[in-house]
């Protein structure tokens, strides 16, 4: 019964006025809203969560400032981190070794033109050589890191390098910072994690000199020892911390993040984000669905007479409410399918425009077949749900009734 | 069910209709008896009430009072869904607007009836297309009724009539939209399952002419039935 009901429904759609096809318009544009929004959120989540992962699990980041609010909050606060902090986190078993870094914005000069630039400020002892080229995360593609010692040698990010001037910067070239004229020994290669692809890098003692910074790190990156646990370690910091800048506990002047801590809170934000975007593609939704609520009681008005031929010929009216409640269903799930696609070509087209004119890779799309699915299932029952009504109309209609109209 | 009994009986039926303030009776007291392989002719002026016996009849509307019994089976308490399967197996229609369903194909009309039995498809397939090729319309299967002339729908309506087997065909003015011409020849095709199929017919009409077809005649007028005819 169910497969011919399917069948004559089909043939009656296939055959159907454009007007009801228009109904379709209201489904598959909210559809469309939500498969863009949701494919492009959880594209932006896995792309966090990656970078997070390049970072590495064993990585800590303490930073000045209480609120976990990323690198933003470090420049609002008034707390600093001191090369004495940096001494009692040295000392926290579990570390295996932990650098200070200092960053900052300046205008950078290369020959007529002028960009502003991120500057990270590094140190360049070996030691620290060593592990930032075990971290992968700075990474040389052509040239060299900066000798120890050395004070006016600078390496460029992949996307700075390529990007910043008009001109690719190259290991040949020199650049002046504050009337200091650096040359440029090594460009990075691509990283993909966004900051570290956007620096250029110079040594720490010389950003410190040149912009009048004092004793204090914008961060400092602990990495800890193989087998230890980051959590714990991160917990042992922060205790020390605690009691060597005399704060109590809740009153912390310094955040220490693991990247698992820092992923569950972007997690979080997006999630809500997340949230609000779709509440919002739902009244699109509810439209679509009063749409096709309204062409349903219309079809039942139409095909009164219809209905009534049906009863006479054995129709019982559990066929009538079968007939047209998978009437309505398909009707939401042929404009959920159109909503797919087009939800897919939105978020596609985001994605290129984010990564062609932003430089963005944390816009992905990403289409999971459970979103895929499960919107498809959503559209036919709220196709289902909305002719529920009009089909029981339907249904209950009195056979001799419906023949006279 | 034996043969020899009465297919259909109504004792004092009575349709009343409240429309309003005012009370419109319809049937009034109507019994009647139709045998196995008879073809009746119920006959009255419009508004006679002899539309509202037929759809009586035909399960298609519940009497106000009274008992109507089919194949000694009361059906004037059932449900809806008993009296669709009634109508679905034991009753087959022909209206006088012939009611094709316009989007189906000829075929598909036919096949309809069927579908609401739970006729595997193979099977429904075959029997409309062989009730087709009685009615002589093997090559207007695929058409749609807008498609077809009023008498290739009429018989269209017949081959569905047929499709469930039915032991009672009721046809509502049968040739009221079809020229002269075609109309006998539906009457004649009517006649023919009446006399070789012994399927048992009532006809409603107004048309003196077509009476003559019927084994028996029954005059209702004023929801009565006029006795000189009986």
């Amino acid at each position: 019964m169910l497969l011919d009901s399917l069948v004559y429904v089909v043939q009656h759609l296939l055959r159907r006025k454009l007007r009801s096809w228009l109904t379709l318009l209201g489904i598959f544009i909210g559809m469309a809203a939500v498969v863009s929004l949701i494919s492009l959120s959880q594209g932006m989540q896995n792309a966090i969560t990656s970078e997070f992962e390049k970072v590495g699990a064993d990585r800590i980041v303490v930073m000045p400032g209480g609120a976990i609010a990323g690198p933003m909050s470090s420049g609002l606060s008034v707390a600093k981190l001191t090369s004495e902090d940096l001494r009692v986190i040295q000392r926290v078993r579990g570390v295996e070794f932990a650098m200070g870094m200092v960053s900052t914005y300046a205008p950078i000069y290369f020959k007529d033109e002028m960009k502003e630039g991120y500057l990270f400020g590094v140190p360049t002892d070996s030691k620290t050589n060593y592990y930032i080229e075990r971290v992968g995360l700075f990474n040389i593609a052509d040239g060299r890191n900066p000798k120890p010692g050395s004070k006016y040698e600078a390496v460029f990010g992949y996307r700075t390098a390529h990007k910043l001037f008009s001109r690719n910067i190259t290991t040949k070239d020199k650049i002046t910072i504050e009337g200091k004229e650096f040359s440029v020994v090594g460009v990075q290669s691509l990283i993909g994690t966004g900051v570290h692809d956007q620096i250029i890098r110079i040594p720490k003692d010389t950003l410190k000199e040149l912009f009048g910074i004092g004793d204090e790190n914008s961060m400092i990156v602990v990495k800890v020892s193989s087998g230890s646990n980051p959590i714990n370690v991160a917990e042992d910091i922060k205790l020390q911390l605690r009691q060597f800048r005399n704060v109590k506990e809740g009153e912390e002047d310094f955040s220490v993040e693991t990247s698992q801590e820092m992923v569950k809170v972007f997690t979080q934000i997006l999630g809500v984000v997340q949230a609000l975007l779709v509440g919002v593609a739902s009244i699109s939704l509810v439209v679509g669905a009063v749409g096709i609520m309204n062409t349903m009681y219309t079809a039942v008005v139409e095909r009164t007479k219809e209905i009534g031929i049906m009863k006479a010929i054995g129709a019982t009216n559990r066929a009538i409410l079968l007939i047209f409640v998978l009437e309505s269903g398909l009707l939401g799930l042929v404009g959920g399918a159109i909503g797919v696609i087009l939800g897919i070509f939105i978020s596609k087209s985001v994605e290129l425009v984010a990564a062609q004119q932003l430089g963005s890779n944390l816009l992905k799309a990403y289409l999971s077949p459970g979103l895929i699915l499960g919107v498809l299932f959503f559209a036919f029952s709220l196709g289902v749900l909305s002719g529920f009504f009009p089909a029981r109309k339907a249904a209950k209609l009195q056979p001799v009734d419906a023949l006279r109209h | 069910m034996s043969k020899e009994g009465p297919v259909i009986e109504l004792r004092d039926v009575w349709k009343i209709y409240q429309m309003g303030e005012v009370t419109v009776e319809a049937v009034r007291g109507i019994s009647l008896k139709v045998n196995h392989g008879e073809f009746l002719s119920v006959m009255g002026p419009s508004g006679s009430g002899k539309s509202t016996c037929m759809h009586m009849i035909g399960c298609l509307d519940l009497p106000t009072r009274g008992t109507i019994l089919l194949e000694g089976k009361d059906i004037s308490h059932m449900s809806e869904s008993e009296l669709a399967q009634v109508r679905g197996r034991t009753i087959g229609f022909i209206f006088q607007q012939f009611n094709l369903i316009p989007t189906l194909t000829a075929l598909e009309n036919v096949m309809l009836p069927m579908a609401f039995q739970g006729i595997p498809l193979n099977e429904r397939r075959s029997k409309a297309f062989s009730l087709l090729n009685l009615v002589g319309l093997s090559d207007r299967m695929y058409h749609r009724p807008k498609e077809l002339s009023g008498g290739q729908q009429q018989r269209v309506a017949i081959a569905r009539s047929l499709t469930n087997d039915p032991r009672v065909i009721l046809a509502d003015e049968p040739t009221g939209n079809v020229d002269s011409t075609t109309g006998k020849s539906i009457m004649d095709y009517l006649s023919k399952l009446n006399k070789e199929e012994k399927k048992t017919i009532v006809m409603v009409t107004h048309d003196p002419e077509l009476a003559k077809y019927a084994s028996r005649v029954v005059n209702i007028y004023d929801g009565k039935i006029k006795q000189k005819g009986d």
